[in-house]
C-alpha cells in the first residue's frame, strides 16, 4: 500500500499536518484554487519558467505548482540530513581516491572497467587535487520515500544539478501568501542558501588567488533552459553572472571582460557540461566553452565548481557502489540506503531482469531526466518487448531496479485533496565544510497514479517544509 | 647520444584571424632515457614559460595571440641527450592509471581483423614476449607508404589495406594489445634516422604498452623494434587525435584557412665523450 505523507498507519492525520488540513478546511477548496490561481500570476509575472537540468521541455512552460506543502518532521530531517551530508562525503572522496590512487579499485570493491572505461571520468584530472580536495561542491540526491521510515536514494547529481531556486521560489511565493500560515508553524528558513552557497564557493579559492576569491556564474546563455536559475542565483549570490564569451585565459589566470577593463575571476560556479566548458581541453567542436580554461584550471588559477569529471561519482553504474564507498572512505554503514539494483551487465542479474521486465523499472546508464526508461507495469507487451531487444543488443548500457511504490502526498486536485506521488532533492554544499539547508525541492507527479515526477513529464513542484 | 632538435610549425590565415588560443604539449620530459639540457619553446617568438603537467605527465601550455594575427608560428628547439633503456620508461610516468589506456577510440576500434592479428602475436611466455612478436608482426604486415593514409584513418582501415605511416602502425599496435588486455597508448615524439640528411626529418610516433612490474615499455612498429637512442619523447595520449602536440582554436573571420608546415632538423652528437659517462 502506498505510504501517505499526511496519514498516519491508523488513516489519521499526522500531527505535522493537522494544521494544514485545518488550513484547508477554513480556506474551502474553491478558495485554494482562487489562490493557486494567484500564485500562477506571480510566478508568470516573475518569469520562473524553466524546466529541471537534463529534462530538456520548454523553457517557457511554467512548472506547475501545488500550494500543499510537503512536510518533514524534525526527526525524519535530522535522520535524512546525517544521511545527505555522509553521501556527500563519500561521493567526493571517491572522486579524490579514483583520480588519484584508486585505492577503492585496487582493493576490489568497485571494478575498474566502470571507473576508467566511462566517459564520465576525464583523464585531464588525473594526478591533480582541487582546492579543499571538494570535486562536487553542489549535491543534489534524489530521495524517496516507500515508507513512514523507509527512505531511499534514488540517484546522485554531482555534476550540477538544478532545481534549488524553486526551493527559494516556492518559500517565498508561500511564506507571502500565506503569512498566516506560517505562523501556525515553526519552518526552519531556507532563505540563506544562497549566502551559504557563496561562502562554500569562497573556501575553495584557485592557489593563486591571495584575496577574498571572486566568484561568478558562468551561463552558457539564455537559450539554456535553466538560465532563470543561473541568473537567480548569481543575483542572491551578488555576483557577475558570464557566459564564456565574457571570459578569456591570460597567463594561467582566468579574466572577466568588463566596460573598465579585464577582472581577475577565481572561482567560477559553471552551469555548463564538462564537454563544453573548453575546446582545447574536451569537446574540440565546442563553440561555447573558454579555451585554456582547464589549463588554468590544473595550474591552479581559477577553480570549476563542479571539477570537470565529477559525474563519474553520480553515473548510474557507480551508484550501486555507493554503500560500499561509504563504509570504505568512512568507515560507517549509509544512513540512506539504495535502491535495489540489478545490472545488466552481470550475467545473473541480467537473466532476473529479462524475466521480471514487467515489474521492473529499467533505465539507461548514461541517461537522465526519465526519457528512455522503462517502466515494466505501465508498459505494453509490445512495448516491453521492444525495450527488451535493446537490452539483449547491449545489456552494460542498463540497470534495473523494482518499481517502487512512491510515497504520496496531499495535492489541489479539481473537486477536493488527492493524494499524489513525490521525490525529493535536496541541494548539499561542500567547501571546505558540508552545508545543508532545510529543505529542498519536492517534485509531485500530477497524473494520478503516475510515478514520474520530472517536470518533462507532467511533474510539478511543492514548498518543502522541515518543522523545528 | 645527443640530439638537437627544431621543430617549426606554422599557421597561416588567408583573412587576420582573432580569438587564436592554442594548448601545446612541445616540451619534453626527462626520464632515464633521455635528458633535456636545453629547450625553448617559442609562439611569434615570444616564449613559452608557463608549463603545466597534464594528467598523463606531460607538460603542457596554452598560447593565446594577442589581438589579429595572419600566422602563428611555433618553434621548439633544444638539445636532448638520450641513452638507450631498451623502450623501459622510468619513473612510471604520468599520474593517469595504466588501466585508462584500455579505453576504445575511435582511431583504434578493434575489429575482426585486429583482434585475429593480436591472436597470431600471442606468447604463452606471458605480455612482454607477446607485445614484442605483436611490434615486429605489424611492422611486417603494415608496409610503410607516405601519402596512404590521412590523419583521420583509422587502425582497421590501415590493417586492411596493410600500408600506412607511423600513426598507423601505432594505432595498428595499440588496438592489437588493447584486444590482448594489455594497456596501449599512442606517443609523439621525434627520432634521429642516420640515414637521412638532417633536415629531412618528421614528427615520429610510436606506442608504449604497460606490462605489470616492469612499467610502460616503448614499441616502435615502424621499426619493429623499441625505441633507441634515437628516440626523443614528447607527449601521449589514447591515440593520436588525443596525444596531439598542438591543438587551436579561432574564432571564424570569414574566409580562413589554415596551413601546416613542419620541419625538424637534427645533428649527430658532438661530445660522444661526456655522453658515455652519462651511460
Amino acid at each position: 500500500m502506498t505510504c501517505s505523507e499526511m496519514l498516519g498507519e491508523a488513516g489519521d492525520v499526522r500531527d505535522c499536518y493537522a494544521a494544514v488540513q485545518q488550513w484547508v478546511d477554513e480556506t474551502g477548496i474553491e478558495g485554494l484554487h482562487r489562490r493557486l490561481s494567484e500564485a500562477e500570476a506571480i510566478f508568470r509575472r516573475i518569469g520562473i519558467t524553466f524546466a529541471v537540468y537534463g529534462e530538456g521541455g520548454d523553457p517557457e512552460r511554467l512548472i506547475p505548482f501545488d500550494l500543499l506543502p510537503r512536510i518533514f518532521t524534525a526527526a525524519e530531517w535530522a535522520r535524512l540530513e546525517a544521511g545527505i551530508r555522509q553521501r556527500a562525503a563519500a561521493l567526493n572522496a571517491f572522486l579524490l581516491d579514483v583520480y588519484n590512487r584508486g585505492e577503492i579499485i585496487r582493493a576490489g570493491i568497485v571494478p575498474g572497467d566502470i571507473v576508467y572505461q566511462n566517459k564520465a571520468y576525464k583523464p585531464e584530472m588525473a594526478g591533480f587535487t582541487p582546492p579543499g580536495k571538494v570535486y562536487s561542491h553542489i549535491v543534489g540526491i534524489d530521495i524517496v520515500r516507500t515508507g513512514l521510515d523507509d527512505f531511499m536514494v534514488l540517484e546522485d547529481n554531482c555534476r550540477t544539478p538544478s532545481g534549488v531556486s524553486y526551493m527559494l521560489e516556492n518559500r517565498e511565493i508561500m511564506t507571502r501568501m500565506f503569512p498566516e500560515l506560517f505562523a501556525r508553524h515553526r519552518v526552519a528558513p531556507v532563505d540563506d542558501y544562497p549566502s551559504q552557497l557563496l561562502r562554500s564557493l569562497q573556501e575553495v579559492g584557485p592557489p593563486a588567488c591571495k584575496d577574498v576569491p571572486r566568484v561568478v556564474v558562468l551561463t552558457p546563455g539564455s537559450f539554456n533552459s535553466a538560465y532563470y536559475e543561473h541568473s537567480y542565483l548569481a543575483d542572491l549570490m551578488g555576483v557577475e553572472l558570464v557566459e564564456p564569451a565574457d571570459l578569456f585565459v591570460e597567463d594561467g589566470l582566468v579574466f572577466m571582460k568588463t566596460t573598465r577593463g579585464p577582472r581577475r575571476v577565481d572561482v567560477i560556479y559553471r552551469r555548463i557540461d564538462d564537454d563544453f566548458i573548453d575546446p582545447l581541453a574536451f569537446r574540440a567542436d565546442s563553440l561555447l566553452g573558454v579555451p585554456g580554461l582547464f589549463n588554468a584550471y590544473r595550474g591552479g588559477g581559477v577553480t570549476l565548481c563542479s571539477a570537470p569529471g565529477a559525474g563519474i561519482a553520480d553515473d548510474k553504474a557507480v551508484y550501486v557502489y555507493v554503500p560500499e564507498m561509504i563504509r570504505f572512505y568512512l568507515g560507517e554503514s549509509a544512513i540512506l540506503q539504495n535502491v535495489p539494483t540489478w545490472q545488466c551487465s552481470k550475467p545473473d542479474d541480467f537473466a532476473h531482469v529479462m524475466a521480471h521486465l514487467p515489474e521492473l523499472v529499467v533505465k539507461e546508464v548514461h541517461g537522465s531526466g526519465g526519457y528512455g526508461m522503462l517502466i515494466g507495469p505501465k508498459a505494453t507487451s509490445s512495448e516491453i518487448e521492444a525495450y527488451a531487444a535493446r537490452i539483449r543488443a547491449n545489456p552494460s548500457e542498463f540497470i534495473a531496479q523494482p518499481t517502487l511504490d512512491l510515497s504520496a502526498a496531499p495535492t489541489l486536485g479539481p473537486v477536493g485533496l488527492v493524494q499524489r506521488h513525490v521525490d525529493f532533492r535536496p541541494f548539499c554544499l561542500v567547501g571546505k565544510e558540508i552545508r545543508l539547508v532545510p529543505g529542498g525541492l519536492t517534485r509531485v507527479a500530477l497524473a494520478e497514479g503516475s510515478l514520474v515526477v520530472n517536470s518533462s513529464q507532467g511533474g510539478g513542484v511543492k514548498d518543502t517544509w522541515v518543522l523545528r | 647520444m645527443r640530439i638537437t632538435i627544431r621543430h617549426e610549425t606554422l599557421y597561416r590565415y588567408e583573412e587576420e584571424a582573432s580569438g587564436v588560443v592554442m594548448r601545446l604539449r612541445l616540451q619534453p620530459a626527462s626520464s632515464n632515457a633521455q635528458t633535456v639540457e636545453d629547450w625553448v619553446v617559442t609562439a611569434n617568438d615570444v616564449p613559452i614559460e608557463r608549463w603545466i603537467t597534464n594528467g598523463y605527465g606531460d607538460a603542457e601550455a596554452v598560447w593565446r595571440a594577442p589581438g589579429r594575427v595572419d600566422r602563428v608560428e611555433i618553434v621548439s628547439q633544444g638539445t636532448v641527450r638520450t641513452v638507450d633503456c631498451a623502450g623501459v620508461l622510468k619513473p612510471a610516468h604520468g599520474a593517469v592509471r595504466p588501466q585508462l589506456f584500455m579505453r576504445a577510440t575511435p582511431l583504434t576500434e578493434i575489429d575482426d581483423a585486429i583482434a585475429g592479428l593480436a591472436q597470431r602475436a600471442r606468447s604463452e611466455q606471458g605480455p612482454l614476449s607477446s607485445l614484442h612478436a605483436l611490434c615486429k608482426l605489424v611492422h611486417a604486415e603494415i608496409e610503410y607508404r607516405t601519402g596512404s593514409t590521412t590523419m583521420e584513418t583509422t587502425a582497421a582501415q590501415a590493417l586492411a589495406q596493410k600500408s600506412g605511416v607511423c600513426q598507423d602502425q601505432a594505432h595498428v599496435f595499440i588496438a592489437a594489445a588493447r584486444s590482448l588486455m594489455i594497456p596501449a597508448r599512442y606517443v609523439v615524439g621525434y627520432l634521429r634516422d642516420d640515414e637521412r640528411p638532417d633536415s629531412e626529418h618528421d614528427p615520429h610516433a610510436w606506442a608504449e604498452a604497460w606490462v605489470e612490474g616492469l612499467g610502460w615499455i616503448g614499441f616502435d612498429s615502424t621499426l619493429g623494434l623499441c625505441p633507441v637512442d634515437g628516440h626523443v619523447r614528447l607527449c601521449c595520449g589514447l591515440d593520436a587525435a588525443d596525444a596531439a602536440p598542438i591543438r587551436g582554436v579561432m574564432i571564424a573571420g570569414g574566409e580562413t584557412t589554415l596551413s601546416h608546415d613542419v620541419q625538424i632538423a637534427s645533428l649527430p652528437p658532438e661530445d660522444t665523450a661526456q655522453s658515455q659517462t652519462q651511460q
